[in-house]
């Protein structure tokens, strides 16, 4: 065993000589918001996109935060992931579709404010921006839609709202 | 069963020919706080009302956030608005965010009541700006208290401090 002081990126760099400038992304970020809600129908099947938001490959998630009606009524077959897509204009195509989240169970009771930006996405991301989470050489300076891809089907119709933090 | 592929309104507004612009507060917004706290007393009765904060009326909320004492073993309070002092200091919708919330049960660590009364405020509303959700023809144009107010008697005696998080 041994008594250790770790240090963050931004920590080390303030501490290093000479100082190394931390992107101000992540040590005084301004935060920003995008918020959307839709209404999805009692038989949307397995498969099915839900579109809620588009941010820039440069944006570091902060948190986002899951809001839904109760979407199951007792068989909990309904699920979805929480990933990225790219947007309509850049021909729309999945990106990685659980890169937030993965199969979240819709419940027979509603969510409130579920913290899902980690549940699949590796904490030891936090301090990452989304083009280098997903392992890219570099910023590909686009847009990103974030989206709901269901894994299983729906028998219950109602409202799921997403509001996704970040810092540029 | 149906595939289905649905857009919020944000998304729907940047795919339509020609692109309609999304109000910032929806989908670039820059987060604020505003945050209050003040002590209650054990005599405080039915009907009281504790102002934490004011907001404006062109306030997209994102999250209200509650922390409590446990205060006591009767105290029950909706969280709402209120006009200002200056305003005539009237209930405006006196449990907009959440309706009868328990402070008797154990201290609360930022508890998000946002859209706890699922009826003014519901999720589906959650791009809406506070004179939108209320249901006016139009903006006001002023601000108002966030409060809290008894629906039953306050017999302990404690801090209560209210995060509300907004864009505009």
């Amino acid at each position: 065993m041994a008594v250790v002081n770790l240090k963050a990126g931004a920590i080390t760099n303030r501490d290093a000589t000479p100082k190394v400038l931390t992107n101000s992304n992540i040590s005084r970020a301004d935060l920003q918001e995008a918020v959307a809600t839709i209404e999805c129908a009692a038989d949307d099947a397995t498969g099915s996109t839900y579109r809620m938001v588009s941010i820039p490959s440069n944006a570091v998630i902060n948190e986002i935060l899951l809001y839904t009606d109760i979407l199951d009524s007792g068989a909990a077959t309904m699920a979805f992931d929480i990933g990225l897509y790219h947007t309509t204009a850049d021909g729309g195509a999945v990106v990685d579709a659980d890169l937030f989240a993965s199969a979240v169970l819709m419940l027979t009771s509603a969510i409130n404010g579920t913290k899902v930006a980690h549940e699949a996405n590796d904490i030891a991301n936090a301090e990452k921006m989304l083009w280098q989470i997903l392992a890219l050489d570099a910023d590909p300076n686009c847009m990103y839609d974030i989206v709901l891809t269901t894994t299983g089907d729906n028998d219950t119709a109602g409202t799921i709202s997403l509001k996704v933090r970040y810092k540029q | 069963m149906a595939v289905v592929n649905l857009k919020s309104g944000a998304i729907t507004n940047r795919d339509a020919t020609p692109k309609v612009l999304t109000n910032s507060n929806i989908s670039r917004a820059a987060l604020q706080e505003a945050v209050g706290t003040l002590e209650s007393i054990s005599g405080n009765d039915i009907d009281s009302v504790y102002r934490f904060c004011q907001i404006p009326s062109n306030a997209r909320v994102s999250q209200v956030l509650l922390y409590c004492d446990d205060l006591g073993s009767t105290t029950i309070a909706d969280f709402g608005l209120h006009d200002t002092t200056e305003n005539g200091a009237a209930v405006v919708d006196r449990d907009f965010f959440a309706s009868a919330v328990s402070l008797k049960d154990g201290a609360l660590n930022g508890v998000d009541i946002t859209h706890e009364s699922g009826v003014a405020f519901e999720i589906a509303k959650c791009e809406m700006m506070v004179w939108q959700a209320l249901g006016l023809a139009a903006d006001p144009n002023k601000m108002y208290d966030v409060t809290a107010m008894l629906t039953a008697a306050n017999n302990g005696t404690g801090t209560i401090s209210l995060k509300v998080l907004f864009a505009q």
